[in-house]
């Protein structure tokens, strides 16, 4: 509504300027800063600022000579600044609650100074309570000290009593929440103050179930990401949208995944496969990494936090159950048959731990390289390899997965074969047999004397001929007698110790097909 | 602030906090459910996709020379550089992407050595993927044995030379300076091909061919009665396999049948030789690796019913081997004692099972059951046999050995995830061992009986993730019977009763933000034998080590790693077949460290440097003590077998232009060994075996590299 803005004044300022006194503002705020008393009147010409009261300093500033108004925020409140060329501009500071005024006394002002039409609103006078004479807030003129609370509470019950039961029940719940959020500074002194043993169990293990670990709980996304897949909330462009911000000068470049088969799109069940008649297999990016529901669809201020995306790894922000389900959606074929259960599954890996999507290679997968991978978690076994005698991993010759299947092998130690033999048996398969004659341990488990990484001892053995046989074997004789250092040369030289040892007759000491090999000795 | 004693109160906390627990944090790990109905990928034009990238052929070809200074076996082990001078290097990496869907990639590594490897993968979304597969593997282990024997009869038979001056003493035979020296070698060659095809949705078809062979020098030692010698033995091994699956998957069953073969040949099966010292028996003869077969027949399935998935494994399989067997010759002794049979007729009837159920019992606890068995019916005829040792003194008839048992393990698994991380496991298993009894043989203990358990705690933090276990477990012998000519004391190690202990630990993670990985591990694990007077007493290995990785920002990288290990072993003996008179240990110890710093230099990285240094030392003490009061001093202690190795590695990477690298690289090796069975031990030092003198190997050596790779 355009009207003056004209606020009742003291006497003094009735000493009538000669135009017509457009705005009469006070403001709350003295020229030091303290509460006090301003007045800014405006007329077709002038502005006068009278500071102080009758006997107030007052400065005139005509209209023609302003360079501009405005207003500023300070803590608490405001203040307008009429700037003026050449000299200091004078600062007019008002409270919080003269604020709506003095934003009109600036429009007006910046109108008489261009020259525009006046046109304000003069009645931006806040309420206040015919109670208490408090200032009423703006949005809804309820007073916060007078209002009625039993009939507010009343009226809350009126509308609660169909849903009492529940409304009960939550009242409750946030009771053990509140007791425990507060239980653990309880939990700590009980601990500190040493408590029995079986209570410091106790208490312990309650400890680690409630207290908070300043983290970031990877529970909560993980719950968030799991809600998000159940929504299926994809995105209006796809990997467009993705592309847009994923780019080749993002810290993990994504663009490298196009070069393998998980980036092409005539490969049926692909992510980025033409043909999404088997999702998640066609949903580009979201087919590994979730909808993005609200992800890509706005911007956001610095420092807000996006709606997240799934990633992957140890690192990733949902557990690995999950990033490995997504990842089984398509691979769970015979390969990955027994991955539930499996040791690497059971500790809980991501497939993402080991393999490399967005690579132009997958390391584990180049036999150079596998090694590395493995070892990353399993050191002492490349460091087996560099043992005395040990299988040809380091030149890549033997990796990792020629007996061994990091998905769910059915064998000990996720062996690939049915049985550590025949995993051996796949290389050394002049050992099968059977044999005429047997040598019992051999063919019950190569493991029995040997070692399957690497070790001090030739021929991968546990321990040398002929102490290894000596715990085995005590027949009277030979068999039977101590191997001292003494019978080395140069003092003697013992055909039982040296070059093979036992194995020097001995020889076919996994078994042998001849008649007359009851002793191993042809 | 006062406390006040209260078990009680504290288990109803904990009682009360866990419920709070519980009902709080939702259920994770369950199998995800996705809603893929809302996805309108008609709208996706993906005009941002990189296709044209995609579609395309690349690779490289890097060729080059490697110049060894020295000819040195244990060297060139495993990679083909055993034989100085230089040698061309290949490598290729080609890939063809095409647009409908079409595949290729040839990779190939160490083209111009013996350690060759090639693979080859087709792939057609109409046509499947199939793969082909070249691997040569070579295996130097010696050049300085020495053998008086030449091989004839295409190499199944050795003589001496015509002028062979036979003595019982090796001391005193005269001609072994003219002993030739032979290349202990084997060089292995394998070939294969595999083809995968989907014929429709679900269905999956494989299969495979593998042809290895395996040719070139093995010792074996060779006897008559106490005179023995080591032998030159060719190998001309022959192994194929074949196997054909077919699988079928629909949510929630998986189901697979699957049919093996695999066929071992052996050219050489048995393997005649001449004697070096003078006796009865001219010419010896003895039997090499029979030829042999399996078929296996397996059948696997998964299924998954609500909360449960239930894994089932079981393949049956069928061996034989029916080498015919080696016959005296006219006039020997065994000529006097046919075999009962030409052949053995062997069969084992194999069987190999694992089920195993997973159930998500809660968001948190998680049951798991499993029963593996593996059964070994050796079904090869029983007979009655006349062995002639030494080809010369006939034996007591026996009956042959048939082994094979039956073993069946149970285990419970359960887990339960705690939240903030932690996760809380614990496992018990049973284990049985029957072992075969047939009137040829009956073992000592017919069943060996295990039960053990084991605890493991996991928590993760961040970054940084920890883990302990300890397990224990008790092996028990069953109805120990003392047979054959033993010591009755004595009880062999992998059937005796047995008392076990281990633990790991391990913890690895990223420091915080600082770059830093690292990783801290430590095992141990003891085996107690209680029972056992005679034969091994306890085992023990420990390791530990620790692994960490730093970049320095975006160029480069140091890492390095420390591994240490011990492994010890105590048993004893009874030289006058009674009780312990004399005791063995053996102990050694290895250590593994290395450093590897790479990084990028210049601008866009055209140059990259990459420095590894890599030792390991390892040392094995043998002891033998004739009585347990015996002072550490007056024990017999064996000279140190010691293996020590150490390497640098330096490459320089040249990037001259998008479309050419060039490498230098230098790599260098000591290696220091010492082991008192080799060490000083020459064709003629023990007075009644003819080794081949070979020592064991010293060297430095170095290969240096310069290779041109070429990108398009």
């Amino acid at each position: 509504m355009n009207a003056p803005l004209l606020e009742s004044a003291p006497v003094f300022l009735d000493a009538a300027p000669a135009e017509e006194v457009l705005i009469r503002a006070r403001a709350d705020v003295a020229g030091d800063g303290s509460f006090g008393e301003r007045w800014v009147v405006v007329d077709r010409t002038d502005v006068r600022v009278f500071d102080g009261g009758a006997h107030g300093a007052v400065q005139r500033v005509p209209i023609a000579d302003l360079v501009g108004c405005r207003s500023e925020a300070c803590v608490g409140g405001g203040a307008m600044v009429l700037e003026r060329a050449g000299e200091a501009p004078i600062r007019i500071r008002y409270s919080q609650s003269e604020a709506a005024k003095f934003s009109e006394v600036v429009r007006g002002i910046e109108q008489l100074r261009e020259g525009k039409a006046f046109h304000i609103n003069g009645h931006v006078q806040r309420n206040r309570c015919s109670t208490c004479r408090r200032l009423l807030p703006e949005k809804d003129d309820i007073c916060p000290a007078c209002i009625h609370k039993a009939a507010t509470l009343a009226r809350l019950a009126v509308r609660l009593w169909p849903y009492r039961l529940r409304t009960v029940a939550v009242a409750v719940a946030s009771l053990f929440v509140t007791a425990a959020a507060l239980a653990p500074p309880l939990v700590t002194a009980m601990i500190v103050d040493g408590a029995s043993l079986r209570a410091v169990l106790a208490t312990a293990v309650a400890f680690l179930a409630v207290t908070p670990s300043g983290q970031p709980d990877r529970t909560h996304a993980h719950e968030e990401l799991a809600q998000k897949l159940a929504n299926g909330d994809y995105s209006r462009r796809g990997a467009d949208g993705c592309l847009g911000c994923h780019d080749e000068e993002e810290p993990f470049p994504t663009l490298k995944l196009f070069a393998t088969v998980h980036g092409h799109p005539a490969i049926a069940g692909s992510p980025f496969a033409v043909d999404a008649a088997t999702p998640p297999g066609g949903l580009q990016c979201e087919s590994c990494h979730g909808p993005a529901g609200e992800h890509d669809r706005r911007m956001l201020p610095d420092g807000a936090r996006r709606e997240p995306m799934l990633n992957f790894g140890q690192r990733g922000n949902a557990t690995p159950a999950l990033q490995n389900a997504l990842c089984l959606a398509c691979h769970e074929t015979y390969e990955r048959a027994h991955w539930l259960g499996s040791a690497h599954e059971e500790a809980e890996l991501a497939c993402a731990d080991c393999h490399r999507l967005h690579a132009n290679t997958d390391p584990v997968r180049v036999p150079d390289m596998q090694g590395q991978v493995c070892g990353a978690c399993h050191g002492s076994v490349l460091a087996d390899a560099l043992k005395r005698s040990s299988h040809p991993l380091r030149q890549g010759q033997l990796v990792c997965r020629d007996c061994h299947d990091p998905h769910g092998g059915v064998g000990e130690a996720l062996a690939r074969h049915d049985g550590v033999n025949e995993a051996c048996l796949s290389c050394h398969a002049e050992k099968r047999g059977p044999f005429l004659w047997e040598h019992p341990p051999a063919a019950e488990d190569c493991l029995t004397c040997h070692v399957p990484h690497g070790s001090n001892q030739p021929a991968l053995l546990t321990r040398r001929a002929p102490q290894l046989c000596q715990e085995c074997h005590s027949s009277a004789g030979h068999r039977s007698l101590a191997q001292m250092a003494d019978q080395l040369p140069p003092g003697a030289a013992s055909e039982f110790l040296l070059a093979n040892a036992c194995l020097n007759c001995h020889s076919e000491v996994h078994g042998s097909n001849h008649p007359s090999a009851a002793w191993l000795r042809r | 602030m006062k406390t006040t004693r209260c078990p009680l109160g504290n288990w109803c906390v904990a009682a009360l906090l866990f419920a709070v627990a519980e009902s709080g944090v939702a259920a994770s790990g369950e199998p995800f459910t996705a809603d893929y109905t809302k996805a309108r990928t008609d709208r996706w034009r993906c005009r941002l996709c990189p296709f044209d990238d995609a579609f395309r052929r690349e690779g490289s070809v890097a060729a080059g020379v490697l110049a060894v200074a020295e000819a040195e076996p244990r060297f060139g082990r495993d990679n083909g550089l055993d034989r100085d001078g230089n040698h061309a290097d290949v490598a290729v990496n080609v890939r063809y992407s095409g647009e409908d869907g079409r595949m290729a990639t040839v990779e190939g590594t160490d083209l111009g050595l013996d350690a060759r490897q090639l693979r080859v993968l087709f792939a057609h979304p109409s046509a499947g993927t199939t793969t082909l597969q070249w691997r040569e593997t070579p295996r130097n282990v010696a050049v300085d044995g020495r053998t008086p024997y030449v091989r004839a009869d295409g190499g199944g038979s050795l003589s001496l030379p015509a002028d062979w001056t036979k003595a019982y003493d090796t001391a005193a035979m005269a001609d072994l300076n003219s002993a030739r020296s032979f290349r202990f070698a084997t060089h292995r060659r394998r070939v294969g091909a595999a083809w995968r095809f989907e014929p429709s949705p679900g269905w999956r078809l494989h299969t495979d061919y593998l042809r290895e062979t395996k040719r070139g020098t093995e010792e074996t030692g060779a006897d008559f009665l106490y005179q023995a010698a080591i032998l030159p033995k060719p190998v001309d091994y022959r192994t194929e396999a074949f196997g054909v699956r077919a699988s079928f998957r629909a949510r929630p069953w998986l189901l697979a049948v699957e049919a093996r073969e695999a066929r071992f040949a052996n050219t050489t099966p048995a393997l005649a030789w001449e004697s070096a010292y003078p006796g009865p028996v001219p010419m010896g003869r003895k039997s090499l690796a029979p030829s042999n077969a399996l078929r296996t027949l397996s059948w696997t399935a998964r299924s998954t019913l609500g909360r449960t998935s239930i894994h089932s494994r079981l393949s049956w399989s069928r061996g034989h081997q029916d080498e015919a067997f080696v016959s005296g010759a006219a006039g020997d002794a065994l000529a006097g004692f046919p075999p009962p049979a030409p052949s053995l007729e062997g069969h084992i009837h194999g069987f190999a099972g694992s089920v195993r159920a997973v159930s998500r019992v809660t968001g948190r606890l998680r049951l798991d059951v499993s029963h593996r068995r593996l059964q070994r019916n050796n079904r090869t005829p029983l007979r009655t046999w006349t062995p002639v040792l030494g080809d010369l003194v006939a034996m007591p008839a026996r009956t042959n050995r048939a082994h094979g048992f039956d073993r069946h393990r149970s285990e419970l698994r359960l887990r339960y995830r705690l939240p903030r991380g932690v996760r809380l496991a614990a496992g018990a298993s049973k284990a049985a061992l029957g072992r075969q009894v047939s009137s040829g043989s009956r073992p000592e203990v017919v069943r060996n009986e295990e039960a053990g358990f084991w605890l493991e705690a996991a928590a993760r933090w961040r970054s940084l993730g920890a883990t302990l276990k300890a397990s224990r477990g008790e092996r028990r012998a069953v109805a120990f019977e003392a047979r054959g000519t033993n010591n009755p004391l004595t009880r062999r190690f992998h059937q005796a009763e047995r008392e076990q202990r281990g633990w790991k630990a391990r913890l690895h993670g990223d420091v915080g933000a600082s770059g830093l990985s690292l990783g801290l591990y430590a095992d141990r694990r003891r085996n107690g034998y209680p029972d056992s007077a005679l034969g091994r007493l306890h085992d023990e290995d420990r390791g530990w080590g620790v692994d960490f990785s730093y970049a320095f920002g975006m160029k480069a990288t140091l890492s390095g790693f420390y591994d240490g290990q011990r492994a010890a072993f105590s048993s004893a003996g009874s030289a006058a077949f009674g009780v312990a008179d004399w005791w063995s240990t053996s102990r050694d110890a290895v250590a593994a460290h290395g450093v590897t710093l790479e990084s990028s230099l210049l601008a866009n990285d055209r140059l990259h440097l990459s420095f590894a240094y890599v030792r390991s030392s390892g040392e094995g003490v043998y002891r033998t003590t004739r009585s347990l009061a015996e002072t550490p001093a007056a024990a017999s202690i064996f000279p140190a077998l010691v293996s020590e190795q150490s390497s640098l590695d330096i490459t320089v990477r040249y990037r001259y232009s998008d479309r050419v690298t060039l490498a230098l690289r230098h790599y260098g090796e000591r290696y220091r060994s010492a082991d008192w069975a080799f060490d000083g031990v020459a064709m003629d030092t023990i007075r009644n075996v003819l080794t081949t003198g070979r020592a064991m190997p010293r060297y430095s050596n170095r290969v240096v590299g310069l290779l041109v790779e070429a990108r398009w």
